[in-house]
């Protein structure tokens, strides 16, 4: 069988495609090969996944970081929800006398300062900003028209909050204690309308550590 | 540019081979018509339809277009026989997607000394090719490997990922069936008027 072998391959050393029986046009199989191998292959939908990875890549990670930086302002959202929340309880209670408890132990005490000027004045915040200011009034005042007058008239009344009942001067009388509260800067915070002048109410006798709360 | 007037720019292979590593599609168009006829041969002979073996050589050439960075030029032939490497893998990997399967057969078997010489003489190299085409699959791969490409049957099993015993198995079953046919074609020349 060798033999036949070696036959088998001198006939097919030889043979060309005519004999054959071939019809192979040269031309047109090399301009098939030159286009496959010259112009680039459609890439397929594997090329693309590195590409594809990294935009989702992106697109988590700006998430990730949106998602974090709005939590890290969620403190401060609910501090204002907190307090929108406080100005719509005062507001109702406007003409009530307010268990200063009740209202402060809610509140910041960072926000709170009390001053213990003989007179009605504006005591602002060490740091100049226009945040929260105290204003007690420490002397005897004959009649609360008086002391709306006298507050009234000070012109320069910043806003004014809070009182932490845990600094107020253990020696206020306690009929004299009055906490003024004007919300400008609530306004420029909340978009809150505000009437002016002050809407000031006092009470005479209101309670030992309690708070009047009086704005619009 | 005529092909003629090409090849006179790679008179050496060696220059054509690093021309093709550069990717000069002039020297591409060489190659291929260099190599285009005898590998089509080849891909003629493992798989018998024209036309399948006609897009076979179109990938060879692709292939081998593609990885010729990879090719290490060893001398005269070397080209070639990668080339023709080339071209044996794209058909039994188009073999293998057409599920061929290379069944082991038990029987025993033998070298027979046969002499076909006055037959062969007689047929057309068309009609032998004929005869190979008219080989299941299976049996034509493993007779091509042996015959023309000359790998050993320990070669053939590793290529095709079946054992030495089925390599041989099969090619005795090929040699028996190209026997009878060559029986057949004696037969019907010695009955002719």
């Amino acid at each position: 069988m060798l033999h036949n072998d070696q036959k088998i391959r001198e006939i097919f050393d030889k043979v060309s495609l005519n004999e054959l029986g071939v019809d192979f046009e040269e031309e047109i199989g090399w301009e098939k090969i030159n286009q496959r191998i010259h112009i680039k292959p459609k890439h397929s939908l594997g090329y693309y996944l590195p590409y594809a990875a990294a935009v989702f890549l992106g697109i988590f990670i700006s998430l990730t970081v949106l998602y974090f930086g709005q939590n890290s302002n969620r403190n401060h959202t609910e501090l204002i929800s907190i307090r929108k929340q406080q100005i719509k309880y005062e507001y109702k209670y406007r003409d009530t006398v307010i268990p200063a408890m009740t209202a402060i132990q809610s509140l910041p005490k960072t926000k709170i300062r009390v001053s213990k000027s003989s007179d009605t004045s504006v005591v602002p915040m060490p740091n100049k900003m226009e945040e929260p200011v105290l204003v007690v009034q420490e002397e005897q005042v004959s009649s609360p028209s008086v002391l709306k007058d006298t507050i009234l008239k000070q012109k320069t009344l910043k806003p004014v909050y809070y009182a932490d009942i845990e600094e107020m001067p253990h020696n206020i009388p306690q009929k004299h204690f009055v906490l003024i509260s004007k919300p400008q800067s609530l306004r420029s915070r909340f978009s809150k309308p505000v009437s002016e002048p002050i809407d000031v109410q006092v009470s005479t006798d209101m309670p030992l550590r309690s708070l009047f709360f009086a704005y619009k | 540019m005529s092909s003629h007037s090409k090849s006179k720019q790679f008179t050496e292979e060696y220059e054509l081979v690093q021309a093709c590593k550069k990717g000069l599609a002039a020297a591409q168009n060489v190659l291929y018509r260099q190599y285009a006829q005898s590998l089509l041969i080849l891909c003629i002979r493992y798989i018998g339809n024209k036309e399948e073996a006609k897009e076979l050589l179109m990938d060879s050439f692709v292939q081998s277009f593609r990885n010729f960075s990879q090719f290490q030029y060893l001398g005269e032939g070397s080209l070639q026989a990668w080339l023709k490497r080339i071209a044996i893998n794209q058909c039994l990997m188009h073999l293998r997607k057409k599920n061929v399967v290379y069944l082991e057969l038990k029987d025993e078997y033998e070298e027979l000394p046969i002499d076909n010489d006055d037959i062969m003489a007689q047929m057309s190299a068309r009609e032998i090719m004929q005869l190979i085409h008219n080989l299941p699959p299976g049996y034509r791969s493993v007779f091509n490997l042996y015959v023309f490409e000359q790998l050993s049957h320990k070669e053939i099993a590793v290529l095709l990922e079946i054992s030495e015993s089925t390599s041989k198995s099969q090619l005795h079953k090929a040699r028996q069936l190209l026997q009878k046919q060559f029986l057949q074609v004696q037969k019907k020349v010695y009955d002719a008027p």
